[in-house]
């Protein structure tokens, strides 16, 4: 899996350096909302790497190659969670310099905030990422769209209501919702990877 | 030795180097017990397929030329001085045949040729002194 | 590796597309050899190529390349024991020359980094550049080098020397002459440019509408076959059995014939490979 990692690495570092720029710009930016942005910019690194595959038609080439079908599906699955984790470590350390500069150390809701947003991207590459291995980019986009549209429509309907609960939540009261979203992440993940395999298996380049 | 594949010949390839081989150990180029090359670098020195450089070398051991020992290579067989006579044989009545075609156009009889033959012995002889 | 006698044994394969089908195709190649694929655009011979490789799964028939069958778990490690070429399928196009090493070298565990090496300077490769600069002859060139740079028994190339100069194709052959040289290296060429497998192929299959026609010793065709011009009134009096394909114009006949079954008062024009496959698959197609 390495050689395929490498591949994604040169392919997107190539070509993503507006990505990269705009997520480091974010990260560095007061405030954990702003991390958000970075965290979500860097789960789209997967997808580009995968529309650049199929430009190039990798996928008929690759087939021929030693790799599993394992490796093959694997090396998108963690080359999101390495760019996601990259950014949210650079928020991280980014937003704690920060604060130490203002002689603040970072907030708790900061980084949970920030768990919550890796999670979040997570649980969006584990949906997207089977959906594109079956149909393509282009279909699998319009899907994101949707996805997209639909937690910005929950979001913007439940907003102040969810902004309130999370105000009054209790420490502990948030530290489960992390606990339980942390969860469901992983379970997303696993039943995706699962599906992705069985995509690959009957996939034909 | 050289192995000249031709496309103006009409013959098969396997045919043009069987010939030229066989040519080169009847006129003593290839010496008895000489090891010839592989059937695959002939072939792919000479740019055609390996089954036609072993066609020719079957040929060549069926014809008594060269003998194979497994795992070594094809050698030149002992210079079979009955195979050479009568490959010599065979030239000789070829080149007859042709003379015996062109005569009557000049209104040679045999004795005329006879004469000739006589009269060009004689001179190499002359040359050789 | 010894005793390994085929390096390609096809039977009776069989794959649907819809408009398309592969029909009992069978045919093997033998260790040693270069087969030609041959095949006009559309026959199938890209398919072929995949269902050998196990990109795609077959409907019905066998395959086995370098003695594991396809179907065998085993066999995504036996790809490690072959190069591919393939005419549409590349590496993305952001990548240099240096970056595929990397990969590569993370692929294959007999990558051979001074092999690529010598072969991008024979070949004359910017290590550097990224090719979607390349042009076509260099990106085949590339995925040349790449292909015999991890000490493959077998490559199969699919139209590997289309559109490229003819001084690039000469190279090119040489090196496949080269590469057998050695009894254990094996080649599967496809291509619809009939004259560039005449020259290396020790065999040529004719893929045609999804069916293989022959796979033959070269050599053994150019043997059986001849091309006879006559007069379409002698057309009649050639026995039918000897006759595999004609073309009639008003001026006269050209019949592809089988070189016993005609009489040798009949002038035999010079016949190439191509001449054999344009007769047998106008044949096929009047059938």
């Amino acid at each position: 899996m390495k050689g395929l990692l490498l591949k994604d690495f040169y392919t997107i570092f190539k070509q993503t350096k507006i990505f990269l720029i705009l997520i480091i710009v974010f990260s560095v930016m007061p405030g954990y909302n702003m991390a958000a942005f970075a965290i979500m910019y860097a789960s789209f690194l997967p997808i580009t790497a995968l529309a650049y595959d199929e430009r190039s038609k990798w996928d008929t080439l690759a087939a021929m190659m030693p790799y599993s079908h394992r490796q093959l599906l694997m090396s998108k699955y963690v080359l999101g969670y390495c760019t996601m984790a990259g950014a949210a470590v650079l928020a991280f350390i980014v937003q704690t310099f920060l604060a130490a500069m203002r002689h603040r150390a970072l907030a708790t809701e900061d980084w949970m905030a920030l768990v919550m947003v890796m999670c979040i991207a997570v649980i969006m590459q584990a949906i997207l990422l089977p959906v594109m291995f079956k149909v393509g980019v282009e279909k699998g986009r319009l899907v994101f769209f949707v996805l997209v549209g639909g937690i910005v429509l929950v979001g913007t309907l439940l907003g102040s209501r969810l902004a309130s609960a999370l105000e009054s939540a209790t420490a502990l009261r948030l530290s489960t919702m992390l606990l339980v979203l942390l969860a469901v992440a992983v379970a997303v993940n696993v039943i995706s990877i699962a599906v992705s395999a069985r995509i690959y298996r009957t996939k034909e380049v | 030795m050289d192995i000249i594949i031709s496309n103006a010949d009409s013959r098969p390839i396997y045919e043009q180097i069987y010939a030229q081989i066989k040519d080169g150990i009847v006129a003593g180029d290839l010496k008895e017990g000489e090891l010839l090359p592989s059937i695959r670098t002939l072939a792919k020195d000479l740019r055609v397929s390996v089954i036609t450089t072993k066609r020719a070398y079957d040929e060549l051991e069926k014809g008594g030329y060269v003998h194979t020992v497994p795992a070594k290579g094809c050698y030149v067989a002992e210079r079979n001085p009955a195979l050479v006579r009568e490959e010599y044989l065979l030239r000789i009545e070829e080149h007859l045949r042709e003379v015996a075609r062109l005569a009557p156009p000049c209104g040679l009889t045999e004795d005329d040729i006879l004469e000739m033959l006589r009269l060009m012995n004689q001179g190499n002889q002359g040359e050789e002194k | 590796m010894s005793g390994l006698e085929n390096a390609i044994v096809v039977k009776d394969l069989c794959k649907s597309y819809p408009g398309f089908s592969l029909r009992d195709v069978s045919f093997s190649l033998p260790a040693g050899s270069i087969l030609g694929l041959v095949g006009e655009n559309g026959a199938g011979k890209s398919t072929t190529i995949k269902l050998l490789m196990d990109a795609i799964h077959p409907d019905a028939g066998t395959i086995q390349v370098l003695g594991t069958d396809t179907r065998d778990p085993a066999f995504s490690r036996l790809k490690e024991k072959v190069g591919v070429v393939l005419d549409e399928a590349y590496f993305p196009e952001v990548l240099t020359a240096q970056n595929v090493e990397q990969v590569m070298k993370n692929t294959y565990t007999n990558w051979n980094g001074e092999t690529y090496h010598r072969y991008l300077e024979k070949f004359r490769l910017p290590d550097n550049k990224i090719f979607k600069n390349f042009s076509r002859g260099m990106r085949m060139k590339l995925a040349i080098a790449v292909a015999l740079s991890h000490d493959p028994e077998l490559l199969v190339l699919d139209e590997a020397t289309g559109g490229l100069d003819p001084m690039v194709r000469e190279e090119i052959l040489d090196i496949f002459n080269e590469f057998t040289r050695e009894e254990s290296h094996s080649i599967l060429l496809s291509s619809h440019i009939v004259s560039d497998l005449e020259k290396v192929c020790d065999y040529i299959a004719f893929l045609h509408n999804g069916r293989l026609l022959f796979c033959e010793e070269k050599d053994r065709l150019l043997e059986e076959y001849a091309i006879v011009r006559l007069r379409r009134s002698e057309l009649e009096a050639l026995e039918s059995t000897a006759v595999v394909g004609k073309k009639v114009t008003d001026y006269g006949a050209e019949v592809l014939v089988k070189r016993g079954g005609v009489p040798a008062s009949f002038a035999r024009e010079h016949l190439t490979l191509e001449d054999i496959i344009l007769f047998l698959a106008k044949g096929e197609d009047n059938a």
